[in-house]
């Protein structure tokens, strides 16, 4: 033999061929080789390669159903998993429903999670873009917001070198644009943008070209774009909003769903007024950073401490008596934050983030909750199969008899198992494309093709199943190839005892499981419930709300006063500031006599008109309303009690406030206060109620209409027809104050059904399982029961028997799972600044419905074997 | 045994192990048939046609010598059987036959056909 190294080629052929073949064909190519070489053919190797390739035909290609002993291992073992799966029938539908619920159940969360964590992944070099996000301590006022100074981008462009690109971006959301038609197009999130906000977000472009270097320039979204002119036909055609005409010059592909932006339309930043201003004081723009490849943004969040004093230090001396040091010394700081990219949907949570963000708190809840189910179903696999063993246990006695070696029956059992878990994940998918727009419709999503598409959950429901499939058959399997041959076929093992304390401990988990989720959903339904019926020192019932009323201009008040002339109105108001809206305005005030900052407090101040306390039906403690007969009315202030904590007045009434060094704040420096009203929510619960003061000032973003609930259909029919005749372009549109209430706590309603959901899935399950359980260890002890009726027990004294076994069980299931449950459970709740304790009722409720369904679950089995005539279960004896 | 109809390859190839001897091996005949008919063929191919010739049974096979051009591998040496030759002989007669059977005129309209084309 000569002996050479075996190409490629060759190695292929003896793959894939047929040993019989091998020899001969091999020479042949050898041959073959030999020849090419010798006469020096073109492309010697391309033609050595390529005749191999022609060989995979039929004829030679080794059988894939050879037959080895591992394959017929194999063969028979699935036989074997499939006989038993057809012959206990009862229990293989519970092991398999079980599993199949609880698969389902995680793939949705699976679903969840993976497009919640995949926001603003799709940006190109989306993990070298950082946000900058204010954390502020200014005169024992803190604030956390996702703004920053207009000057910062691009001083701090200049300052660090780390910085490759920066850009700024101004939202102004729900405006109303109107086209050269003299139509009105709502667009529903604009910003203005600096031009290299483009070269940080590399948006798609469809048409023209994405420039806002020029002032008067917009680009829009492709479904914008469809709504104003169309995709093409927008392009140089023009706009106009808020007194300017812009022109369109170019379209952008929409912004994908799981981003933490989503501005239809954008703007050129020379429009923005305020955009050139050089105060570091007011924060009003999202600053982005595009770093240098290889830039720790932690090192260069360090740098940025060095330049504070350079640019907040004039900032200081310029407003207020204090230097830098002097600020740092009173507790005050200034601090910016590179938020990464990616980290913004789950991990910011900031004041003025762009929409309401996602919560990495809920991630984690939904994952857990989850696992739960899925545990217990995997759980009710486990219990059942070793429950069952006294059936399986001869047959595993005989096998070993007849020389099985262990692995051999542990490969048995798992690949039963296996078969188990795979039938349970194709009723799992099925039942995920089915159940898709549920879900989609709870959660708010548009997802689609969960296993191909976007998501390509494919891989991990695959990899799930194999894990689940081990996880629920590792144990079984070898409890059940462990027992002793000569023990078992003597009948000396009492079967399915053995493995009582690990069954119990196992029940044990599963119910822990299900109360913890069951009382987890009884608490976040009583805080919704809490935040729904507290009293929010406003009444949001019977409120309706006409938005973008202010292009209406000068005829809003003629406007107001038609509304109110309408019989089934009872009160309204025009404003720009509602405890639902997200219009907002904070300044610090100061009382008049004072002189050192130290005594200013920062305040929302609200522009409303005297309308709107009646309206709204907020409470005034002390003083009076807005006069619109007095003139004196006009620098007039209502402070809420908040306010009046924070200035502690004694006499609040008729004192003077005034703004910072001169500083205007609606045109106005000095206030006179001439009102106290209760506090009213106008911030989501998690968070103190700040101090507040109203401004007798026209702001008139929006109209506000106390009505009569007997005549809706008839006021809004009104509303419109009013609508037109002054508003002719605007498309009407109204809401109502509770329902946009409602909206806030969105996340939180998702988050209550979903944990009803999967609490009540998870008792199911577990129900199922003990279900299966009960019904088989009442069938072993079915002699038992009949002489003990023979002897004279009673019906209930048999049921109680059989329901004290499996109470002992649950009450320790509770001892274990109510502390985890409280612990977690409040820690839920100490997100709420406002929120209801957890009570007595709420402790009890899960564990009666637990105790009950178990007791329900066990009871139905066993009266059907304690009213059994004895004779019947005896008469074999 | 499969259906003993020898396919045109087939029966180039058979001819090709009656006119090579001792010779006709997988690679000689591959490439004899290029010679002779001009047209390529890979060996897998010439290897699937042997293969099938000796399942219908038209050709039996020995491995003869190892030559040092084959990597020390042994050639399989393709010989005609008497059914290979009956069958050779078969289709040749019903050739011979439905040629025949052609009227003299069949090629004159066969040529008209074309120049009218």
């Amino acid at each position: 033999m000569n002996s050479h190294k075996t190409t490629l080629p060759e190695r292929l052929i003896l793959w894939l061929c047929k040993p019989r073949f091998a020899e001969e064909i091999l020479g042949d190519l050898e041959e073959y080789r030999f020849r090419l070489n010798e006469r020096n053919s073109k492309f010697k190797t391309l033609k050595y390669w390529y005749q191999p390739v022609l060989f995979i035909r039929l004829y030679a290609l080794k059988s894939p159903f050879k037959r080895s002993n591992t394959q017929s291992m194999l063969n028979m073992n699935l036989k074997i998993a499939v006989r038993s799966l057809k012959r206990e029938k009862f229990y293989s539908f519970i092991n398999i429903f079980g599993l199949a619920l609880g698969i389902t159940t995680c793939l949705f969360i699976g679903m969840f999670i993976k497009d919640e964590m995949s926001y603003d992944q799709h940006w190109k070099n989306s993990d070298r873009i950082y946000r900058a996000a204010a954390h502020l301590k200014f005169m024992g006022n803190q604030f956390d917001m996702a703004v920053s100074p207009a000057p910062m981008w691009e001083a701090f462009e200049k300052d660090f070198p780390e910085i490759e690109e920066a850009a700024r971006m101004r939202s102004l959301d729900n405006i109303i644009l109107e086209l050269d038609n003299k139509r009105m197009v709502k667009v529903a999130s604009f910003a203005h943008a600096d031009q290299e906000a483009f070269n940080i977000f590399q948006f798609t472009t469809l048409a023209g070209t994405l420039d806002l270097s020029e002032p008067n320039t917009v680009v829009v979204s492709e479904s914008t774009a469809k709504q104003l002119y169309g995709v093409n036909e927008s392009l140089d055609k023009t706009i106009k909003f808020y007194d300017q005409t812009y022109v369109i010059k170019g379209v952008y592909k929409d912004i994908p769903e799981n981003s933490h932006f989503h501005y239809a339309m954008l703007g050129s930043m020379a429009n923005w007024a305020n955009s050139t201003n050089t105060e570091w004081g007011s924060n009003n723009f999202r600053t982005y950073f595009l770093l240098h490849e290889g830039v720790d943004y932690q090192v260069l969040y360090e740098k940025f401490k060095t330049v504070y004093p350079k640019y907040f230090g004039p900032m200081l001396a310029e407003h207020s008596d204090t230097n830098w040091e002097q600020f740092l010394e009173s507790g005050s700081y200034v601090d910016y934050e590179l938020q990464p990219l990616e980290s913004i949907h789950l991990h910011s949570d900031l004041s003025y983030e762009i929409e309401p963000n996602g919560s990495f708190q809920y991630i984690i809840l939904f994952g857990a909750a989850g696992l739960f189910v899925l545990i217990i179903a995997c759980i009710n696999f486990m219990n059942i199969s070793t429950a069952r063993s006294s059936t399986r246990a001869k047959e595993v006695g005989m096998r070993k008899v007849l020389g099985s070696r262990k692995s051999f029956l542990v490969n048995q059992f798992m690949i039963e198992s296996l078969l188990n878990a795979i039938v349970a994940a194709l009723i799992a998918t099925i039942a995920v494309y089915l159940l898709l727009p549920f879900f989609n419709q709870l959660t708010g999503k548009s997802l689609s093709n969960p296993y191909f598409g976007d998501l390509f959950l494919f891989p991990w429901a695959i990899g799930g199943t194999i894990i689940v499939g081990i996880l629920a058959g590792i144990y079984p399997a070898f409890f059940l190839s462990s027992f002793k041959p000569l023990k078992v076929l003597k009948g000396e093992l009492r079967l399915g005892v053995k493995s009582g304390w690990m069954r119990n401990t196992l029940v044990v988990v599963q119910f822990s499981a299900s109360i913890i989720l069951i009382f987890g959903a009884v608490v976040i339904g009583s805080q919704l419930k809490y935040i729904q019926s507290k009293s929010l020192g406003f009444s949001k019932d019977q409120v309706l709300i006409l938005r973008n009323t202010y292009l209406m201009g000068d005829k809003v008040e003629a406007f107001k006063k038609e509304v109110k002339n309408q019989p089934s109105v009872i009160n309204a108001t025009t404003t720009s500031f509602l405890p639902t809206g997200n219009s907002r305005s904070d300044s610090p005030l100061l009382p008049k006599e004072s002189t050192t900052t130290e005594e200013m407090v920062s305040l929302q101040i609200w522009g409303v008109d005297e309308d709107y306390i009646p309206t709204l039906d907020i409470n005034l403690i002390d003083g009076r309303n807005f006069d619109e007969n007095l003139a004196t009315d006009s620098n007039a202030v209502i402070l809420n009690q908040a306010a009046l904590d924070k200035f502690g007045f004694e006499n609040p009434v008729g004192q003077q406030l005034k703004t910072i060094n001169g500083f205007q704040v609606w045109g106005m420096k000095e206030f006179k206060v001439i009102g106290v009203m209760d506090n009213f929510h106008f911030d989501s619960f998690k968070s103190n109620i700040d101090p507040m003061v109203l401004i007798n000032v026209n702001s008139t973003g929006n109209i506000a209409i106390r009505y009569d609930a007997q005549q809706t259909t008839d006021l809004i029919a009104h509303l419109e027809t009013l609508w037109s005749e002054f508003n002719a372009n605007v498309p009407f549109e109204y809401t109502f104050m509770d329902q946009e209430f409602e909206a806030k706590y969105d996340s939180e309603q998702k988050l209550g059904t979903l944990f009803t959901i999967f609490s009540g899935l998870a008792i199911f399950i577990a129900c199922l399982g003990l279900f299966g359980l009960a019904a088989f260890t009442t069938d072993q002890r079915k002699k038992e029961l009949g002489i003990r009726k023979v002897l004279g027990a009673s019906l209930p004294q048999l049921m109680v028997k059989q329901l004290s076994g499996y109470t002992k069980l649950l009450l320790v299931a509770v001892t274990l799972s109510l502390p985890i449950g409280i612990y977690l459970m409040s820690g839920w709740l100490d997100n709420f600044a406002y929120r209801t304790g957890i009570n007595f009722l709420m402790v009890v409720v899960p564990i009666m419905l637990v105790l009950f369904l178990a007791w329900f679950t066990v009871s139905i089995i066993s009266y059907k074997a304690a009213v059994q005539n004895p004779v019947k279960n005896l008469k074999y004896e | 045994m499969k259906g003993s109809q020898l396919g045109e390859f087939e029966e180039i190839i058979l001819l090709l192990i009656a006119v090579m001897q001792e010779d006709a091996y997988g690679l000689a005949i591959q490439e004899r048939f290029q010679e002779q008919t001009g047209r390529s063929a890979a060996i897998g191919a010439v290897h699937s046609a042997l293969n099938r010739l000796e399942e219908k049974g038209f050709v039996e096979s020995q491995l003869a010598e190892a030559t040092a051009e084959r990597g020390g591998r042994r050639k399989r040496i393709f010989s005609m059987t008497l059914a290979g030759k009956n069958a050779l002989q078969v289709s040749k007669d019903l050739r011979n036959n439905l040629w025949d059977q052609i009227p003299d005129y069949g090629f004159e309209g066969l040529k008209a056909v074309l120049l009218w084309r």
